[in-house]
């Protein structure tokens, strides 16, 4: 039996479906082919999307546990801030909590993805979360790779794609993105998913 | 105020014993610094109050926070005294080294095996959290953590009674870690 993909994802990545495309069925699509973890931060900062949403609970694997790892990565991060200008930024909690719920995954022998859309926070997983490196993605770039790799359909991967930029051109920032940041990143994909399959 | 200590049990030390191994295991090359087990043994346990509290207690000592349960059972284990090897150094602020050695790499495969085949998942997430911490600080030299320590404000209380805080918050300390902290650990191998 072919064993389903783990992610771990950040709020901006179910945000993307519920706020600016308004479409959570996608996001069921999504989570019908991944097995997807949250923990409660990101479920509260989610929650005024997942209370109208009653298929969420079912298909979301929650996590929850016994030691705060994120209360590790903060103390550590805090530090980087008061000590150093460049780490002028404010990381989410719900961030710190898919960085450690990450680790508990990668300890398990399961993680494949950590999807993070924020810079800061991916600066710091990037620079400092060595046993992450190779799980972190971007939103695009995952719905990009899961349609390479089989996991999701290449039709649906690029009408996501491209609502996105409709999203855009309607005052939504998804991924933190605007129309410049859509073309020089989104537009690229798109075009390869089309050639690529086309 | 009054405190309550951990009470020696057998029990207890073996417990102990068996975070370090798990500790050196989890690291990249099976050696750490006293000061690292001690000072990532001291992070751990506030990440993991609920079960690591009672096992272990932290003072205000000559090099931040210590614990003399921990340094007693790197120094003198007395159940896994084959596993690692202490060895002495002759700086002030690492107090030695603790490498695993053959015997210690078995136990730890060993103990981990019956981790995952029993799915003790209390353990599992303590493993997890070691990993965080290996790839937070097992780079740093042992002035470079003990900077973090000192100048971290949750952590004031534990600058007190030191006698190398000059010798570690200074200048020289902030811009090697400056360095550390602005390169691209990813596309590095980490010491």
């Amino acid at each position: 039996m072919i064993r389903m993909k783990h992610a771990v994802a950040d709020s901006s990545f179910y945000i993307l479906f519920y706020a600016d495309l308004e479409d959570s069925k996608s996001l069921h699509t999504i989570l019908n082919n991944f097995k997807m973890f949250i923990g409660e931060k990101i479920l509260l900062e989610l929650k005024r999307y997942v209370c109208q949403d009653q298929n969420f609970s079912k298909l979301i694997n929650d996590v929850s546990s016994d030691v705060d790892f994120s209360l590790l990565l903060k103390r550590f991060y805090h530090f980087l801030r008061q000590e150093f200008p460049q780490y002028n930024n404010w990381i989410m909690d719900g961030e710190f909590e898919a960085m450690g719920i990450s680790y508990h995954l990668k300890r398990q022998g399961v993680l494949n993805y950590l999807i993070i859309d924020d810079n800061d926070a991916r600066d710091f997983a990037k620079r400092e979360l060595v046993s992450l490196k190779d799980a972190l993605i971007r939103t695009p770039t995952f719905l990009h790779k899961s349609c390479v790799n089989g996991d999701l359909d290449r039709e649906f991967v690029i009408s996501i794609l491209k609502r996105v930029k409709g999203a855009i051109e309607r005052g939504k920032s998804p991924f933190y993105l605007d129309c410049e940041g859509w073309k020089k990143y989104i537009s690229p994909i798109v075009d390869d998913l089309m050639e690529e399959f086309g | 105020m009054c405190v309550l200590l951990p009470r020696y049990t057998p029990e207890n030390q073996k417990r102990i014993e068996n975070l370090i191994l798990l500790l050196l295991g989890t690291s990249k090359e099976g050696r750490l610094s006293v000061l690292h087990i001690e000072k990532e043994l001291f992070l751990l346990q506030e990440a993991a109050s609920d079960f690591l509290t009672d096992l272990y207690y932290f003072i205000d000592h000559y090099r931040g926070p210590y614990s003399k349960e921990i340094y007693d059972a790197i120094i003198t284990p007395m159940f896994l005294e084959s596993c690692w090897r202490y060895e002495s150094s002759h700086d002030n602020l690492s107090g030695g080294f603790a490498q695993l050695n053959v015997d210690g790499k078995k136990e730890f495969q060993r103990i981990t095996k019956k981790i995952y085949s029993e799915e003790n998942e209390k353990v599992i997430q303590l493993l997890a959290a070691m990993d965080i911490l290996h790839d937070l600080y097992d780079g740093l030299t042992p002035r470079e953590l003990l900077y973090i320590v000192y100048t971290s404000k949750e952590y004031k209380r534990y600058i007190k009674k030191s006698i190398v805080y000059d010798q570690v918050v200074n200048d020289r300390t902030r811009e090697s870690l400056k360095k550390k902290m602005l390169i691209d650990k990813s596309a590095t191998k980490k010491g």
